[in-house]
């Protein structure tokens, strides 16, 4: 029994980790039709910026967060106007082989430019982490983690969130109606620059917020954003792209599968789990285990 | 149709004419009257978290500390020569560094050759050296299997992984006999699936009879680990008395934060990799994990050898000796070679490096050497040094040097 | 006719130029166009999916490592060893052969897939083949790699040649298909693979071959690599960089076009020479690449040679594939 609700709670809060940038990711893809491959480089600037604010400037989170959140509203903003809309101007080959050539140097020319400023400008060793450390939680015999706890309750408020923004608010609305059909969102007479543009801010916002949530349980390094955007686009095409409880499940069920697999196989075979369960799916059911798939 | 198909070739064929004029142009260069030394470093590129233009700055600053009194002084012209350092980025890719060296062989015509960062790019940077016949001082990439190739033309400075972990066993046993720590008799390693840390996993694994320990646990992880949850449970089923992680900072760092979350403490948790570098590791981390881990440690309060150059080395940089990891490696390795060419009298490379092979001073470190046809991790290996190791201790936000009781400035606390 | 027989002085001119060169060139400009040559041909067959077929392949990789590890494992054996001068083209002829045999037992899974979906799964199976190499020790050497018997090295010079007529091959291979019914099958299942299915033409099987034809230049690139390198490991045979930059080289210099990749490779590598050979800049090259890869990206959508400006200068480039590319 301990040794169940140890494995469930290592996966589930694994699984919400890898939620959290997983759905901004898709959030992208279904507005703008642009496969971000600097989104984990994003998570990781945000991890970044972060660690210099509250380690080595020492201001309280509550000055660092907000400021964190001011600096990626910028940036999004010229991600958006700058890149993803020269994209969006053409035809779907164009739109996925540009998309990957442009964010590929993107996420080149980032990752290097923070390692690097780093590295002259902080200190010789450039590790996200940040020190907060909660007291574990014991229950039913075993230790669990008070940190990855936290960090949990967050990621579902933040679902929670997000869930009630896609349903309640206008915004969230006019986003789903433009993934589900750009022309139906036209006749209407909706901006789509406007909602496109809103909506790829908050996705690159929440995935800066992300990367904070992520150096609370795990240090990142400059280097680490490609690897996440591969596990990003894991969870989406598990999940399928429009389904956000979907999303959540496949992350869920990717973080849990890793720990269990690691647990009976040994650690070395957690990737190979995890690209399996991937190709498999693909092959099966290429649309994702809930939702429609990307167009 | 056929006029594209022309015009295509045209354009293409001047490209390639304009391009391969040029690097032929660029090829050729001057040979100016100093010593040059070349080497490729990491300073982009995923392997640049450790080392980066932290590294630039510190090999320029020996090379400035070495010009100081005029160079080294060569027998052979009686007269004392000024060194000349060349490096270049090889963005952590084996590939570009053959091809840097090849133009540090070939384009610069330097005299000898550092080696680059690790063991992936060292392997196959050697094989420019061995087929110039340039001698190369290798100081990272500590891994028997590179230096047993029979190679003639490279050394290594650095201490040899499986080595890494015998100083540990060594200091525990001296703890246990003088009753400091209770008798400790379980051990387990977990190393990251890469050459250097299955050799050091490999060390730990044989030294057990150094310690009177046993074996309980062994398990490989994919590098850059992120999760450990499966692996801790496992290891608190086992409660061994002391684990040797061995892995990169990033992923020990991991394993130490999930290990306190989820209440696994075994009376020594052993990191390598946490003592080496980046003295704010302790902030990072929080104070309250990284009190009483142990590690490895590269420096320690030298008081023999050249303390005085060494000392001026951090200042000019404006390092504190636990900022850059490999400044004590590379320091041996400078220190290796430029005694080995005043040694020699002459730039004539064959005779440098019989001259390198030939050393036995006395270092830093204690009695600095290499070792020819030794057994080093199960194979037959040439040119591996005797770097010891140290073992450090992070207590109280700093790390105290705990062996060799020569260099000590703290003593073992439980954690 | 008298421009295609032009065109072929022209190329003709450019092979002998290429043979002569290495009298030239320093050691190290060398290896510079050795590994361009190799690039080039993992370019160019990643176009005849990429740019003919109208599939984003991004595990050219793949076959790059498959060659490799073949290769250097096979040279390891005494079996092999004891054939004396024979032993490298038995291994080549073994490791091309199980590279064309790997493509296609792959090809069947991959192909039920398309666009996006295709694409990640292809980059899934790189990371898959690289976790199975590395948890396999005992057969390829796990994380420690695999040498090569000091006999069989190649050096720098030879190893040149051999890239240069593989690259030629692999040109040619493109040109071919430019102008052949084959190519032209595979155009049409890019322009539209149902209607192209409906006028008879068995998608399934023409993917295949693609597929396979795709594969086996980029194994003997392996190969070649592999012996004059001396030594493989996961990271210098199967890194992801073999497969994610051939597309970049394919899409920067004109994807669908035989001479688009060439384009594509010498500015890369041109960039790449600049960058970490010559300049020192206070800024990371990476930053400078990256910064680069993005404009040209942004701006000149289906690479160079298709864009406004080379088109005017030249009325019309390299042989164009027919058709333009869907638009939604």
């Amino acid at each position: 029994m301990a040794l169940v609700l140890q494995l469930l709670v290592a996966g589930v809060s694994l699984g919400g980790i890898y939620a959290l940038f997983s759905f901004s990711f898709s959030l992208v893809i279904s507005t703008t039709m642009v496969l971000n491959i600097a989104h984990g480089v994003f998570v990781v600037w945000g991890a970044g910026i972060a660690a210099v604010l509250l380690l080595r400037l020492k201001l309280s989170p509550f000055f660092a967060v907000p400021m964190v959140v001011l600096f990626f509203v910028g940036f999004g903003f010229l991600f958006y106007w700058g890149i993803a809309r020269t994209l969006m101007k053409r035809g779907s080959h164009f739109l996925l082989s540009g998309s990957i050539l442009a964010t590929y140097g993107l996420a080149l020319a980032m990752e290097s430019g923070l390692g690097t400023a780093w590295m002259t400008f902080v200190d010789a060793s450039p590790t996200f982490l940040l020190p907060f450390t909660l007291p574990s939680l014991k229950i039913l015999g075993t230790s669990l983690s008070g940190n990855r706890l936290v960090i949990l309750c967050l990621v579902v408020l933040m679902i929670l969130g997000f869930y009630l923004f896609l349903r309640k608010t206008f915004l969230g609305r006019s986003a789903r109606a433009m993934a589900q059909s750009i022309d139906g969102f036209l006749i209407i007479g909706l901006n789509p620059d406007r909602t496109a543009s809103l909506v790829v801010i908050l996705a690159v916002v929440v995935a800066a917020l992300a990367g904070i949530l992520y150096i609370l349980a795990i240090p990142l390094n400059p280097f680490e954003g490609l690897p996440l955007t591969l596990k990003a686009l894991t969870v989406i095409i598990l999940a399928g792209v429009e389904s956000l409880p979907g999303i959540l499940a496949a992350s869920v069920l990717l973080g849990l599968a890793e720990v269990i697999g690691s647990y009976f196989l040994g650690s070395v075979w957690a990737p190979v789990i995890g690209y399996g369960i991937l190709f498999l799916v693909l092959l099966i059911r290429p649309t994702g285990l809930f939702g429609k798939g990307i167009a | 149709m056929r006029k594209r198909f022309v015009a295509s070739c045209l354009t293409v064929s001047f490209l390639m004419i304009t391009c391969s004029l040029t690097s032929a142009l660029w090829a050729a260069g001057p040979a100016p009257k100093e010593i040059k030394i070349g080497a490729s470093l990491a300073i982009t590129g995923v392997l640049s978290k450790e080392w980066g233009p932290v590294a630039v700055k510190y090999m320029r600053a020996l090379e400035t500390l070495t010009n100081e009194q005029g160079g080294l002084f060569i027998k052979e012209y009686n007269q004392r020569i000024p060194v000349s350092l060349i490096l270049y980025d090889d963005g952590s890719s084996p590939d570009r560094s053959v091809e840097l060296y090849e133009k540090l062989a070939t384009g610069d015509k330097v005299d000898f050759f550092l080696g680059p960062a690790a063991s992936p790019l060292l392997i196959k940077a050697s094989t420019v050296a061995e087929k110039y016949e340039i001698p190369m001082v290798g100081q990272e990439g500590n891994s028997p299997y590179i230096y047993a190739r029979g190679f003639k033309w490279l050394v290594g400075t650095d201490t040899p992984a499986p080595e890494w972990c015998q100083g540990h066993h060594q200091f525990l046993k001296y703890l246990m006999d003088k009753k400091a720590i209770p008798t400790l008799k379980t051990i387990a390693i977990l190393y990251e699936d890469n050459p250097p840390h299955r050799d050091i996993a490999w060390g730990a694994e044989h030294s057990v009879g150094i310690s009177g320990t046993k074996l309980v646990y062994k398990e490989a992880v994919p590098p850059d680990t992120t999760d450990f949850s499966a692996t801790i449970i496992k290891l608190k089923n086992v409660q061994p008395d002391v684990l040797f992680a061995c892995m990169f900072i990033g992923t020990a760092s991991n394993l130490i934060k999930q290990s306190y979350e989820m209440d696994f403490k075994p009376f020594d948790f052993h990191a390598p990799h946490v003592t080496l570098a980046d003295p704010s590791w302790y902030q990072k981390i929080g104070g309250k994990i990284a009190e009483g881990l142990t590690g490895m440690c590269t420096v320690a309060p030298f008081k023999k050898g050249n303390v005085k150059m060494w000392k001026r080395s951090l200042e000019m940089c404006n390092l504190g000796p636990f900022d850059f990891g490999c400044a004590g490696s590379r320091f041996l390795g400078w220190e290796v070679l430029m005694k080995g060419i005043e040694s020699a009298g002459t730039l004539d490379r064959p005779k440098v490096m019989e001259a390198i092979k030939k050393l036995d001073y006395e270092s830093l470190h204690g009695r600095m050497a290499f070792r020819f046809n030794a057994e080093i991790g199960g194979m037959k290996t040439d040119g591996m040094g005797i770097k010891p190791v140290y073992i450090g201790q992070w207590q109280k936000g700093e790390v105290k040097t705990l062996w060799p009781l020569e260099l000590a400035n703290g003593e073992f606390k439980q954690r | 006719m008298r421009e295609k027989r032009l065109g072929w002085a022209l190329v003709l001119g450019a092979v002998v130029f290429l043979t002569l060169l290495p009298r030239f060139l320093s050691s190290s400009m060398l290896m510079v166009f050795f590994s361009g040559f190799l690039w080039l041909v993992l370019a160019e067959n990643y176009d005849i999916l990429g740019g003919f077929l109208g599939y984003i392949h991004l595990a050219q990789g793949t076959f790059f490592g498959v060659g490799a590890y073949t290769a250097t494992l096979l040279l390891k054996l005494p079996a092999i060893q004891s054939t004396g001068p024979f032993a490298i083209p038995i291994v080549s002829l073994a490791a091309i052969l199980l590279t064309g045999l790997f493509a296609a037992a792959i090809s069947t899974p991959l192909f039920r897939l398309r666009g996006l979906y295709f694409a990640v799964a292809t980059l899934v199976l790189v990371f898959l083949l690289r976790s199975l190499v590395m948890n396999l020790p005992s057969l390829t050497g796990g994380t420690y790699g695999a040498f090569i018997p000091r006999q069989y090295y190649q050096s720098t010079l030879v190893s040149y040649y051999y890239g240069l007529v593989l690259a030629f091959i692999s040109v040619g291979i493109n040109y071919y298909l430019s102008q052949n019914k084959r190519g032209l099958c595979f155009i049409a299942i890019r322009e539209d693979e149902k209607v192209a299915g409906s006028l008879g033409l068995n998608a399934t099987r023409q993917k295949t071959i693609a597929y396979i034809l795709s594969s086996l230049p980029s194994g003997a690139a392996g190969i070649i690599f592999a012996l004059n390198s001396g030594f493989i490991d996961t990271l210098i045979a199967l890194g992801i960089e073999r497969s994610l930059l051939p597309p970049l080289m394919a899409l920067l210099g004109g994807t669908g076009l035989v001479f688009g990749p060439v384009l594509g490779v010498i500015i890369l590598r041109l960039m790449d020479v600049v960058l970490f050979h010559y300049v020192h800049l206070p800024v990371p090259s990476m930053v400078l690449f990256g910064i680069v890869l993005m404009l040209v990206a942004l701006f000149i959508p289906g690479g160079l040679l298709k864009s406004h400006w080379a088109q005017k200068i030249t009325k019309g480039w390299a042989v164009k594939t027919k058709g333009k590319q869907k638009e939604i």
